[in-house]
């Protein structure tokens, strides 16, 4: 991220970015010039500087500081109008989070117009009456023009994992992939669990307000409440398990649901499912059965669990690595509902020796990792640690099942 | 795009006695205002601000905290207002509508009701309030800064309108009938007069409230002889008036749209009393008169009006009492009739309202213009 000198972007559509609690963590670092966007918004969205430390936020804070303050710190203004010196900055609110300055315009940022935001680093920490965290004389800016958004085709959604129709009673989460990014904030109102019978299920998942977003921001975990499927919680005491074995379930995505330019879903998406009983068993890698590939060939390893496992989870915690310990280039898929893992390197396999490194906490559907089960009582069972397992194998021209 | 010009030339009432802050202002709470639309605004005593609130049938009195005395100040012109207006809202003059305009007659700092709303939409028959409710307050001081009034936490009190059109019904002009609830006030001796329509069969009304607020409002209906027209008419609301000493009674001088200007008796504004007022003047149809004030020149006090589609008209007070009988005749729509008036180069001014006594305000069309003669 360029931060030393000026940062002069035309950009036409800003990516969205997720500003959850998790990414914003990731971001200590030199400030940066955000235009984030939330069309359905009133005011259309919002300008942030990120990366800016924890400290200075906390002095930004003390200092109370009025519109004029903010608006000689960090102004948005027309782009036309900045031509002249004498054109005010745009009316809006500014506030503060963990890592941001963040900027509202009172009104909607128009489409088609084309706005520059400016952020005067040695200004706010000559007011701060502090030495800046890095010496920098520079005025950052950004320029941006809105786009009209009524030229993007709606969002749908593309998945849901487990792809299965089966899940057990204990099914712990579910993953909505989308073609775009949604709008944050609408997740709970637009997912809804009914029975086959038509009455909605009472309280099924953990609300998260801050929703539980990919970094991409088109993919959206959803937690089956875990205090209700967690045996002797209190939720679970008094609601018993979301899910119940032998009913038939219906997820219903609600087509209302906006994505980020404003638009609804293109249409309602639905998952039927039938519950199975409770899965009380850690994955076991013993008990997978391999298919190797010959060497020189570029077909894929295949590992075959026996019972579905966790999607996002399969497709990092799982990798393949050659004798010197380097992790060989490729490409993993999940098939046979995420019962098969496979992975096909880039380049032919060699003859010879490998491992396949798998992560312990690898997750069956019910959260029970290969180290521990997602609903253990700490006082009696043992607890493996959280470690690498290793498969090694090893790759002859001729094709060998385990 | 229509030129927007605005002229603002005050009569400052020689020596005015202010009640003690504590009696007009001892009823106002801190807090936020609940304001929907700032359909019309005046100014009152002690840099009260007066709004008129259409969307919510509202009248609300708002200390603006704006008292410094300003006399002395140098005149300016603002070049370019709207645009910086427009730019401050974060969009281009021609999504930007002045509604109204109101200069504070101690800080002679100027307030503007705004909206961002496409302002090519006004026009003839169109005023800024039949296109959109005004939804920002914002304040020009002699320094050229612009800058919002915040309602968030603001000394304030408020009085309701009862009996407002209800929204959703369209007059002949193709706006919503709510939108006249409130058309102009005036504020005169402690009381604050409202001019608009209200849900009665005589629609035209005329509220009297006792300032400070306290509930209790008295409502008339206010009937006219339209000349142009050749008729009496109960319907219309004034657009503008003004409080005004004729033959040392006290009266309310009122402009309707197509534009007879009348007199209404103050004595006779009695809540639930159907009043008579007398036409001094048919000024002209085709046209909607836009703001009436008193104001001094040539060492006399004069009255001016401007208008949508006339020039400004400058009359004169003694021409008002010479008018003896309120007119009956049908007046041919070219023609004008009553009183007379000198017409005023200016035309396309849209607002006029008072700053001091010697001092005047104009708003030409993207540029507001201090301290210019009339």
């Amino acid at each position: 991220m360029v931060v030393a000198g000026t940062i002069k972007a035309n950009i036409g559509l800003v990516t969205l970015v997720v500003a959850s609690f998790f990414t914003l963590q990731a971001q200590a670092q030199k400030p940066a010039l955000q235009l984030i966007q939330d069309p359905a918004s009133p005011n259309y969205g919002s300008v942030r500087v990120a990366g800016v430390d924890l400290y200075s936020i906390q002095r930004i804070q003390s200092m109370q500081f009025d519109f004029d303050d903010w608006k000689a710190i960090f102004p948005v203004m027309l782009q036309a109008a900045n031509t002249q010196s004498d054109m005010p900055a745009i009316l809006g609110s500014y506030s503060t989070d963990e890592s941001s300055l963040i900027f509202t315009p009172r009104f909607r940022f128009v489409p088609g117009l084309t706005y520059e935001a400016q952020f005067n680093f040695p200004l706010l920490y000559s007011m701060l009456a502090e030495k800046p965290p890095y010496p920098s004389k520079d005025i950052l800016s950004l320029s941006f023009t809105i786009d009209d958004l009524t030229s993007h085709p709606p969002t749908r959604v593309t998945q849901i994992y487990p792809t299965s129709s089966e899940l057990p009673m204990n099914q712990l989460k579910l993953y909505l992939h989308f073609s775009g990014n949604m709008q944050k904030g609408q997740a709970y109102d637009n997912i809804q669990l009914f029975h086959s019978t038509g009455e909605a299920v009472e309280a099924p998942f953990l609300e998260i307000p801050q929703e539980l977003w990919n970094s991409n921001g088109n993919r959206l975990t959803v937690l089956f409440d875990p205090g209700r499927i967690k045996r002797d919680l209190a939720p679970n005491l008094q609601m018993g398990l979301p899910l119940q074995e032998g009913r038939s379930y219906r997820l219903v995505i609600d087509k209302s649901w906006k994505d980020q330019f404003g638009n609804s879903l293109q249409r309602e998406f639905v998952k039927e499912f039938k519950v199975v009983a409770v899965d009380r068993e850690s994955p076991n890698p013993e008990k997978w059965k391999k298919v190797l590939p010959k060497a020189g060939t570029r077909d894929p390893i295949q590992l075959h669990f026996g019972e579905a496992l966790d999607h996002a989870l399969l497709q990092r915690m799982i990798w393949v690595l050659t004798e010197k310990n380097e992790q060989v280039e490729g490409s993993i898929s999940i098939t046979n509902v995420e019962k098969t893992w496979q992975f096909t390197p880039v380049e032919p396999w060699a003859e010879a020796e490998f491992n396949i490194a798998i992560d312990s906490r690898l997750e069956d559907l019910a959260g029970n990792s290969i180290s521990r089960l997602f609903d253990t009582d700490l006082s009696k069972d043992t607890v493996s640690e959280e470690r690498t397992i290793y498969i090694p194998i090893s790759l002859i021209t001729t094709s060998s099942i385990d | 795009m229509r030129k927007l010009v605005f002229t603002m030339a005050v009569v400052f009432a020689a020596a005015t006695l202010w009640a003690s802050e504590s009696e007009l202002t001892g009823n106002f709470i801190k807090a936020k205002a609940n304001i929907a639309s700032f359909s019309t605004i005046t100014f009152g005593p002690e840099g009260i601000l007066f709004v008129g609130d259409s969307k919510s049938a509202k009248v609300f009195a708002l200390d603006v905290d704006d008292k410094s005395p300003n006399n002395a100040k140098e005149a300016f012109n603002l070049a370019d207002a709207e645009a910086k207006i427009a730019a401050f809202l974060g969009t281009t003059a021609d999504n930007v509508i002045i509604h109204d305009v109101a200069a504070n007659p101690i800080s002679q700092n100027i307030y503007l009701a705004v909206s961002r709303a496409n302002a090519k939409e006004v026009g003839f028959w169109k005023l800024p309030n039949d296109v959109a409710y005004a939804n920002i307050l914002l304040k020009i001081d002699w320094e050229k800064n612009i800058s919002e009034v915040s309602l968030e936490n603001i000394s304030h009190s408020s009085a309701v309108l009862p009996n407002p059109k209800a929204e959703g019904e369209k007059n002949w002009r193709g706006s919503d009938n709510r939108t006249e609830t409130i058309t102009d006030m005036a504020y005169h001796k402690g009381k604050l007069y409202v001019a608009g329509i209200s849900n009665e069969e005589f629609a035209s009304t005329l509220r009297v409230m006792p300032f400070p607020f306290k509930g209790d409002v008295s409502a008339s209906t206010i009937e006219i002889w339209h000349a142009a027209h050749g008729k009496y008419e109960t319907q219309s609301p004034i657009r503008t008036l003004l409080p005004f000493e004729i033959n040392n009674q006290d009266q309310l001088l009122a402009a309707y749209t197509c534009t007879p200007l009348v007199s209404i008796p103050v004595a006779q504004l009695q809540n639930g009393k159907h009043v008579k007022s007398k036409t001094l003047a048919e000024l002209g149809a085709g046209n909607i008169p836009l703001d009436i004030i008193s104001y001094r020149s040539e060492g006399k006090e004069r009255i001016l009006i401007a208008n949508a589609s006339r020039s400004l008209m400058r009359i004169e007070p003694a021409d008002l009492e010479k008018q003896k009988e309120g007119l009956t005749i049908d007046v041919d729509d070219r023609n004008t009739a009553g009183v007379p008036y000198v017409p005023l180069s200016g035309v396309g001014i849209l607002q006029i309202d008072n700053l001091t006594s010697m001092k005047t305000m104009s708003w030409y069309y993207n540029v507001c213009q201090m301290d210019h003669s009339i």
